[in-house]
């Protein structure tokens, strides 16, 4: 099984030199499901820039892929970025277009139309449970309806890797709970997911058992049971 | 260019030309410091009172073969001799300066010193079948004096303006398309791909006052010649006609680029 993401001996200081991530080592296997707990201001959207080459590591390697992003040319490393789907920290939807409307908008971005875009369209719609809202404006969305258009906008067109920069924030039990099962549906269609959370119960209720902690870094990492990590 | 990047430039210009107040004032400027620059260029550097007691040109009649094209082909120049201060053409039946029987160029010279270069270059020329020395006594220049500096006032503050409202328009787009860039980065987009849409808006604000600029060129042209002021300048719109719709609409897009610049390196607005 092909890694999608191996993090190893990551360093990361500020710079007035304090330590946010030291030695930071995980692995996110191909078809894995990986949760990064950590508080508040612990460097878990650090870790996720990091691996997006948006900030450049102090020290360490980051293979995404099975390619080292810090090595890849900017041309490559658009190219590698764009097989990876991200959920950023703030929910970005674009209020005055539909759920459709902003889908397409990404994909005609992208330079993807016609039956292509239609079949990454409704793939997306389906998985991240809108089928019913495609002509709601993004504004006319509630707060649940706003991250799973979000997180359709992160898996359109397919990615390899999925990156989750806590889209739990904010939500009660059962709404999270929803977010979780549909990245469970995407991760069980062939997308590796790593995801942050601040709330240390969320992967145990979905039966991730912690693999490692490091006191350090106060994270905890939880692999999906059964993958082999 | 790619699909992509077509459709982000047409999403971003619908959505920032749906507010077109901005924009449409940048074109204003733009048009604005092309009038205000051309007005510097074409108002005679002599001041025609004090210097000269009397002015001096040859006028130069033409051969009935060339064409208007060619006339204003060779005003142009006649123009960039030494001693040369314009070029005008003048139709059988006009009187200005003298009575006019055929079809002539009126070369004015900036000193009567420059006659004898002017002449034997005039004369060499094969369209020219004749030269005729002429000098009256001077006028006060119909252009006022002061013209040419408050040109270059008009001049500094149109540019400083138009720059100052491309800045403003393309940040107003920025603005407006916030969420749209917030979303184009969150997919790793390129900085160049993001900038692009704005640079579009900047030249075609740019564009659009370099059109306005031709237009008002082209109506000075036809309805402005009886106005006293800009006799001096009119005239010499054929000469310089192609230059000044490419010299607009480039100056025009090299301005607009320019405020897209200023405001794509400013910090980056929050959505």
């Amino acid at each position: 099984m092909r890694v999608a993401i191996q993090v190893s001996e990551l360093r990361y200081a500020t710079d007035d030199g304090v330590p946010v991530l030291d030695n930071l080592s995980l692995g996110l296997p191909g078809d894995g499901f990986v949760f990064v707990v950590g508080p508040p201001s612990s460097g878990k959207t650090l870790l996720l820039e990091l691996i997006l080459r948006e900030k450049a590591p102090t020290g360490g390697q980051i293979l995404v892929l099975g390619r080292n992003m810090a090595r890849l040319s900017p041309a490559r490393a658009r190219d590698l970025r764009r097989r990876i789907g991200y959920i950023p920290e703030g929910p970005i939807v674009l209020g005055e277009r539909s759920v459709h409307g902003n889908l397409e908008f990404k994909l005609r971005a992208l330079g993807i139309r016609g039956p292509a875009a239609r079949e990454h369209l409704a793939r997306a719609v389906e998985l991240a449970h809108l089928k019913g809202e495609a002509r709601t404006t993004g504004a006319g969305l509630d707060e649940l309806g706003q991250r799973k258009l979000v997180l359709a906008l992160a898996i359109c067109p397919e990615p390899d890797v999925l990156l989750c920069d806590d889209p739990f924030r904010g939500l009660g039990e059962d709404q999270q709970d929803e977010i979780v099962e549909m990245i469970e549906a995407i991760n069980r269609a062939g997308v590796a997911v790593l995801a942050t959370t601040r709330d240390p119960d969320l992967p145990a209720r979905h039966g991730f058992p912690p693999r490692d902690r490091s006191p350090l870094l106060r994270y905890a990492v939880h692999l999906r049971p059964g993958v082999a990590g | 260019m790619s699909y992509g990047s077509v459709f982000l430039i047409g999403d971003a210009l619908r959505k920032s030309l749906r507010r077109p107040v901005l924009p449409g004032l940048g074109a204003l400027a733009v048009a604005a410091v092309l009038i205000s620059g051309t007005a510097l260029f074409f108002i005679p550097t002599s001041s025609g009172v004090a210097e000269a007691a009397r002015e001096a040109c040859l006028l130069a009649q033409l051969a009935i073969a060339p064409s208007e094209a060619a006339i204003a082909r060779l005003g142009s120049e006649a123009w960039t001799w030494p001693g040369v201060d314009g070029v005008a053409f003048r139709f059988p039946g006009e009187s200005d300066p003298v009575p006019i029987t055929t079809r002539t160029l009126v070369v004015r010279l900036l000193s009567g010193e420059a006659r004898a270069g002017v002449e034997s270059r005039l004369r060499a020329l094969p369209e020219v079948v004749g030269v005729q020395y002429h000098e009256k006594p001077s006028r006060q220049t119909r252009v006022p004096p002061a013209s040419r500096i408050a040109a270059l006032v008009a001049l500094l503050g149109t540019l400083a303006l138009a720059l100052w409202l491309g800045h403003q328009a393309v940040a107003q787009a920025a603005g407006r398309w916030g969420r749209e860039l917030a979303l184009l980065r969150s997919c790793g987009m390129s900085r160049a791909l993001l900038r692009a849409p704005f640079f579009a808006l900047g030249g075609t604000v740019g564009l659009m006052g370099g059109g306005l600029y031709i237009l008002v060129c082209w109506a000075l042209w036809t309805w402005g010649r009886p106005i006293r002021v800009l006799q001096d300048v009119i005239p010499s719109f054929p000469h310089v006609w192609p230059s000044l719709v490419t010299g607009g609409l480039a100056l025009g897009l090299g301005l607009g680029l320019v405020g897209a610049l200023m405001a794509t390196f400013a910090p980056p607005p929050q959505s």
